[in-house]
């Protein structure tokens, strides 16, 4: 059976995802909550899923997934970068530990995981990379330069992985507004708007799960490129 | 605590200090992105859930402050 490692898999999507895909795969759920984490494993189908905690802002990430994997003996076949941290700031206020942050669980937390899993001995195994990514990495915003960038680097990521890490694919999903746990606070106020503003709405947490299936599955002869999952709002 | 709180509320409105009394609209920083700052310096340092419209029914700093130190 393969294995997916997920990053943020307590986000409402990274939730959705390994739920969904543990019908197939086995999982390995990261996050920084343990009770969290459990709670979910005990959500997913079949008994085999594993659980990697580690605090992306605290630990050292390479080592730490080392570890875990030579200890279970596991070698990832696909690697979902869901993980991340949103923050808007102006960026007059924007402090320098924030913007480390950002960095860190957005795009550092990436490039250390795929740092492990592209030595000799992982990357044989491994097939996909999906990273994540938003449609700030596109547009503009006030307050929004940072998660920006961050978002951006991703996209930046993808490409060159894809032709260093090859034949394994590297692709990038740049989500539009979509309802979860994080977004609720940004997005409560102006959900009527954003509803009939957008040309298919506001996404929910769902709409990753048939379209990571169809990069895993399908013999799609695609990498280094960036989807844009967005309901139409980039074409506006 | 309060002083702390007025602090970084006058850092959010670009000013050298802020009174209880001033009206937050009278401030030449306030906008839609200095409100989402406050929302969020209420999140993240002090746990309150502010919101948007609860942000525009405060009058002054002194009804911000007291919602955020309740």
């Amino acid at each position: 059976m393969e294995t997916i490692l997920i990053t943020g898999s307590t986000s409402s999507i990274g939730k959705e995802l390994a739920i969904s895909l543990s019908k197939n795969y086995r999982i390995i759920l990261s996050g920084r909550d343990s009770f969290k984490l459990s709670n979910l494993k005990r959500q997913l189908y079949g008994e085999n899923h594993l659980i990697w905690v580690c605090d992306f802002f605290k630990s050292n990430i390479a080592m730490s997934l080392l570890d875990f994997l030579n200890k279970f003996q596991i070698k990832p076949t696909h690697f979902l970068h869901v993980g991340g941290d949103f923050s808007i700031s102006p960026i007059r206020l924007q402090k320098k530990e924030k913007t480390i942050e950002t960095f860190q669980a957005n795009v550092f937390s990436a490039i250390e995981i795929v740092s492990v899993l592209s030595k000799k001995e992982f990357k044989k195994e491994l097939k996909n990379i999906v990273f994540y990514s938003s449609i700030s990495a596109l547009r503009g915003k006030p307050g929004y330069a940072v998660y920006s960038a961050a978002k951006s680097s991703l996209i930046g990521l993808t490409k060159s992985l894809a032709i260093e890490l090859k034949p394994i694919k590297v692709n990038c999903f740049v989500l539009g507004a979509i309802l979860t746990d994080a977004t609720e606070n940004i997005l409560s106020d102006k959900k009527e708007i954003l509803n009939t503003h957008l040309p298919l709405g506001l996404g929910n947490s769902k709409v990753l799960n048939d379209w990571t299936m169809f990069i895993l599955e399908k013999n799609n002869w695609m990498t280094g490129q960036k989807l844009i999952i967005d309901g139409g709002a980039t074409v506006l | 605590m309060k002083d702390e709180l007025l602090t970084k509320i006058a850092e959010i409105l670009e000013v050298d200090h802020v009174n209880i009394n001033d009206n937050l609209k009278d401030f030449e920083e306030w906008d839609s992105l200095t409100a989402l700052s406050i929302i969020a310096l209420a999140d993240s340092e002090y746990n309150k859930k502010l919101t948007n419209d609860l942000l525009k029914e405060f009058k002054t700093i002194n009804h911000l402050v007291n919602f955020i130190l309740d």
